[in-house]
């Protein structure tokens, strides 16, 4: 099971509300989806295998069944269907490499590592003319089942309820759903199809539906999150822990009310001109997108946002005066407290924009600059794609973003093993590692240059008895914890290959720790915490460049 | 889909005043004196708190609609009304929404009359619990089947056959890890139970089975429906889904010179000749015309294409193409030209002075009779051309179509609708080969009505409906002339139904009919027995004393 990807999905589904939530209430679900033309993948080579589940006297086939396969040689994911024996075949495959999963819900991936249950499958090369076999053995899902009750001892319909773990990103250790359900009308609740593991229970309204049907009366409370056995506060959430295949019922909880504020919003331009059609976002100082949702007048200019709990926001508007045009951005903070706020304006202004050039480094085709949000995202304009920060490196090493609103951080991206960075410059001023904001209408330049001098580390990760490791993570991390932190230079990770080599590459001059792992969490060299545990257990490195040779001892 | 229950709506509301008249307009700040009160209440008494009380007040066919809330207490107070008749409806979740009156789910109940200072006390509404449908779904080895699409529906009359239409308001539910589905909100009545997958489930989840029907039956005739009691749910209504095998079904659209073009298209199946059942899969075609419906059961289909709408937006105005096809192995790719509708053009002939009447009173639509050749969705009218010589032109003609006319002027109708010499006014104008001229609509003033009195026992009545249908069946087809509705004038609670062209009819009063009794010739054929005849030549009007019948 490829859970990860699923959840992306789900959990950062955008907040661009907006138009689209205001669809008439006793409309069906709109049996609308996009019939793209098939991606008719053309080549030699085909992948096959059977799904089967282990039993008591053998296995079992699981029949109609998903398999997904994934390619960076396939337009779009291919998808079919297990047959009554559980076999399944993708043919007139192009070579590439491939991941494939397999997905019935009420089953999950049976792994040798069950800790891997949600990293990405590994990928399977096929080359030309080859025909490869790949077969999924899956365990029973484990389920939680429980009622949800408001504080009258009402049944609470139709709230999301989450199974949650932790998970590592760019910038730190987070909650992320791992699978979903909403209540019935009587408030109970089933989350199925769960990896065995730890989870945390979390109980909360879907914001689109404040947005569709907005609470009422004169001071208005929707249901708040709520972790299982009852609290608001992620840290006093309790683990429930799951088996293989087992169902934990009575998981009953009562989920609290907290008053919501109303929110309304004109978008307007510098010049004081209505900015129609533009793009909204409300976004918690601090939270993901999509935890507020409201609905936008289509083809004007006002939004509403019918249910904000108390705290600090980011009002966003985006706009621009006609298709292809540069558009402007407006951001103002605000702070609800209960208090119905439907006058509030965002003015829009010219976009800041910055040019740059990278330096001393030979250009790789494909080289690209990607300039992170840092406080915020943006929301995208109505009917367009959301942005995408990132610009092309020309082949003399010059890039421009017309617009480049709100605080950001510069990397390298684009191709494998891009240049190192070594610093980036605004005229004196060092921005490497800081975000940076430019004033609306002005203009940056910035030189981006290459660390001339990197070193590579690689070697062997074996076991205490010789053997080589495959996907073992070797984390490689400055010895200056300065340095630690999201988008880090100094602080690289790596898997083993299949005989057990690893290859680390575009190491800055400095002083490292180097430890080779059997396994850790995709994304948690990101967190500072887990890198000052590593500290133990790991060999001291120093490097002025070059390549380097480094055996490792996989700790466990 | 909606939009052809919009459609339908439309049909049914010249007849009945129905409170889903009330959902459009702006509500209107009260500013009188008069004033509503009173209390929202379970079957049991106790009150349901926060009810939400929306009012609609009548006159003639029009609303003027507001709302309010009830308090904590389950009390409301409507108050600074207008002098007026006014529908009150109660709604709040968990609760099948009634209005104050109301004897039968989904029909209007008593209206309440209030003059300027009036207090009106007690215009207290029951609600019933909503009830729920619950089961499990197998496949063809016993195992559950997760992810499919639980959809109820409900037999609708429409385009002159009955078919499963989708339930208004519901959700399409997904069964679990288990099979296990469970559809909840319901008013009381009779549901079918279709579960979709494959192409037709939204999201595309399992494939692998036919759209299947409870009690497990891919032919929609052969389905059972699930009665729904007030408040009581129904949990077990599980059955095994029919296998079958998918395909893909791919075409391309085309414009009408031959170059391709994106379209949106809609795969529906078919049984028996027609669409029997209101399942779509809905797709839009690629700039290069190519689309492609991804695991569709085999079996026959209509697949329809509509190009972008020529006038004002309104898909009644897109090119249409449509063909039948059968999809098993190596399905044909479907072409599909899309080509605007045939013309209709005509003119207008009155009986009697027409001289008040203007072309801008007149508004001509052509109502499908069958889904094959005639577009599955629809949503505003036609394109009308009516000039000041009383000659017509109707673009957006598709099919095989009834005419019909609406006309902004009281006691005019019409009288007939004939094709160089032929009565098509209610068998229809074939459409499918092109443009049809020399159609000659009459409209009359003479109207033939019939009027009376009911009594219940030997009481004189204020409550109740009067059923008038042809006593010839072949007549009954919806959208009919010859099936009628009246209801108690409020002033002295006599009925009238006029507008009926000349037939022998049989008419019938009961405490209440609604519009689904008068699309089900089951219904009108065990009527027969205990109505009264009334013959109506041109101009009658009759006049006939009822006795309300129990049913």
């Amino acid at each position: 099971m490829y859970f990860y990807r699923r959840f992306a999905g789900r959990v950062c589904a955008c907040g661009v509300s907006i138009a689209m939530a205001v669809a008439a209430p006793l409309a069906q679900v709109p049996r609308d989806r996009p019939t793209p033309p098939p991606a008719a993948p053309a080549g030699t080579c085909s992948l096959a295998g059977r799904m089967v589940i282990a039993t008591a006297s053998g296995v079992a086939p699981v029949r109609r069944a998903r398999v997904v396969l994934e390619s960076s040689a396939l337009k779009q994911p291919m998808t079919t269907e297990t047959d009554s024996e559980g076999r399944y075949r993708f043919s007139a495959l192009p070579a590439g490499p491939y991941r494939a999963h397999g997905e019935k819900a009420g089953f999950v991936a049976k792994l040798a590592d069950p800790r891997r249950v949600f990293e990405a499958p590994t990928p399977i090369d096929l080359r030309a003319g080859q025909s490869a076999t790949a077969d999924f053995v899956m365990q029973a899902g484990a389920a939680l089942e429980g009622r949800l009750i408001k504080e009258n001892g009402d049944p609470a319909a139709n709230i999301v309820v989450s199974a949650v773990r932790l998970a590592y990103d760019v910038t730190g250790r987070k909650p992320v759903a791992v699978q979903q359900a909403r209540t019935d009308d009587l408030g109970r609740f089933r989350v199925h199809t769960l990896p065995p593991g730890d989870y945390y229970v979390d109980a909360a309204p879907d914001p689109l539906d404040a947005a569709r049907m907005p609470p009422q009366g004169p001071r208005p409370s929707v249901l708040s999150r709520t972790y299982y056995p009852g609290s608001a506060r992620f840290d006093d959430a309790r683990i429930v822990s799951v088996t293989v295949g087992q169902t934990l019922s009575n998981l009953d909880f009562s989920v609290s009310s907290a008053s919501v504020a109303r929110l309304g919003a004109r978008l307007a331009t510098a010049a004081g001109q209505p900015a129609n059609d533009g793009g909204f976002r409300v976004q918690r100082v601090g939270g993901p997108t999509g935890e507020v949702r409201g609905s936008a007048s289509p083809g004007g200019n006002q939004v509403s946002y019918a249910a904000v709990p108390a705290g600090d926001y980011w009002l966003m508007g985006v706009w621009r005066s006609a298709p292809g045009a540069d558009a402007e951005f407006g951001i103002t903070r605000i702070t609800v407290a209960g208090e119905d706020q439907l006058n509030l304006s965002v003015v829009t202004a010219k976009a800041p924009s910055l040019t740059g050039r990278v330096e001393g480094v030979a250009i790789p085709p494909g080289l690209q600059v990607v300039a992170y949000e840092t406080a915020y995202e943006w929301p995208a304009i109505v009917g367009d794609q959301p942005w995408k920060w990132t610009a092309p490196v020309a082949a003399d090493g010059t890039f421009t973003f017309s617009a480049l609103p709100g605080p950001r951080l510069l990397r390298l991206t684009g191709v494998a093993n891009a240049p190192t960075i070594s610093r980036i410059v605004a005229g004196d001023v060092d921005v490497t590692d800081v975000p940076t904001e430019i004033k609306p209408g002005e203009s940056m330049a910035v030189r981006i240059v290459a660390a001339p001098n990197t070193a590579t580390l690689s070697g062997s990760v074996k076991d205490s008895t010789g053997v080589g490791i495959e996907k073992a993570r070797v984390v490689v991390f400055s010895d200056d914890e300065r340095t630690w932190g999201p988008r880090s230079r100094m602080v690289k990770a790596v898997e083993s290959n299949a005989t057990g080599q690893y290859e680390v590459r575009g190491l800055l001059p400095g002083t490292y720790w180097v430890i080779a792992l059997d396994y850790l969490d995709e994304n948690a060299w990101n967190d500072a915490t887990v890198l000052a545990k590593l500290k133990t257990g790991a060999i001291s490195l120093t490097t002025a460049g070059g390549a380097a040779t480094l055996p490792l001892v996989v700790k466990r | 889909m909606t939009i052809i229950r919009r459609t339908l709506l439309l049909l049914v509301m010249a007849m009945v005043a129905s409170s889903a008249m009330a959902q459009g307009g702006p509500p209107a700040a009260p500013q009188g004196t008069a004033r509503i009160t009173g209390t929202i209440a379970r079957v049991d008494g106790r009150p349901i708190p926060n009810a939400t009380i929306r009012w609609v007040r009548w006159e003639g066919g029009r609303g003027t609609q507001g709302s309010g809330r009830a308090e904590a207490d389950g009390k409301f107070i409507l108050d600074r009304l207008v002098a007026g008749s006014y529908q009150i409806t109660a709604q709040s979740e968990g609760f099948v929404t009634s209005d104050y009156g109301q004897t039968v789910a989904g029909q209007p109940g008593k209206r309440i009359d209030v003059i300027d200072g009036q207090v009106f006390e007690h215009a207290d509404v029951v609600l019933q619990k909503t009830s729920a449908i619950e089961g499990q779904l197998l496949d063809e080895f016993g195992d559950p089947v997760p992810g499919a699409t639980v959809q109820l529906a409900q037999v609708q009359f429409v385009a002159g056959k009955t078919r499963l239409m989708p339930a208004p308001g519901q959700a399409p539910q997904p069964s679990d890890d288990r099979g296990h589905y469970r559809v909840s909100g319901l008013a009381p009545g009779d549901y079918y139970v279709m579960v979709l997958s494959g192409a037709f489930a939204v999201p595309e989840t399992s494939a692998g089975f036919a759209p299947t029907f409870y009690p497990g039956t891919a032919t929609p005739t052969d389905a059972k429906s699930v009665h729904l009691v007030a408040g009581q749910d129904v949990l077990d209504v599980g059955f095994a889904l029919t296998p079958a095998t998918m395909r893909s079904v791919r075409g391309v659209t085309l414009a009408a010179d031959g170059t391709p073009t994106s379209a949106m298209v809609l795969l529906a199946q078919t049984s028996g000749g027609d669409v029997r059942a209101m399942i779509l899969a809905r797709g839009q075609s690629a700039p290069d015309g190519s689309f492609e419906f991804r695991s569709v059961p085999e079996g026959s289909y209509v697949v329809q294409a509509f190009g972008r709408p020529e006038g004002g937006g309104s898909v009644a105005t897109s090119p249409f193409a449509a063909a039948q096809l059968t999809v098993a192995g190596n399905t044909p790719e479907v072409r599909l030209s899309v080509r605007p509708g045939s013309i209709a053009r005509g003119r207008f002939v009155f009986e009697g002075d027409g001289s008040a009447l203007k072309p801008s009173m007149l508004l001509l639509s052509g109502a499908p009779t069958e889904f094959l050749t005639s577009p599955l969705i629809g949503g505003g009218p036609p394109r009308n051309t009516i000039l000041d010589d009383w000659t017509f032109e109707v673009r957006d003609m598709i099919g095989l179509r009834v005419v019909r006319a609406s006309i902004a002027a009281p006691g005019w109708f019409v009288k007939s609708v004939v094709v160089a010499g032929q009565d098509v006014t209610d068998t229809g104008i074939d459409f499918r080969r092109g443009d049809v001229s020399d159609i000659e609509i009459t409209l009359t003033q003479k109207q033939s009505s019939i009027t009376g009195t009911v009594t219940d026992g030997d009481t004189p009545s204020r409550e109740y409906s009067v059923l008038v249908f042809a006593e010839d069946a072949a007549k009954w087809a919806f959208p009919s002339r010859f099936v009628a509705l009246a209801r108690p004038a409020p002033a002295d609670g006599s009925f009238r139904a006029a507008g009926l062209p000349a037939a022998a009819y049989l008419v019938v009063a009961l405490s209440l009919v609604t519009t689904a009794d008068m699309q089900d010739p089951v219904f009108l054929q065990s009527m027969r027995g205990q109505a009264t005849r009334v013959v109506l030549n041109e101009g009658d009007t009759k006049a006939v004393a009822l006795r309300i019948i129990k049913r």
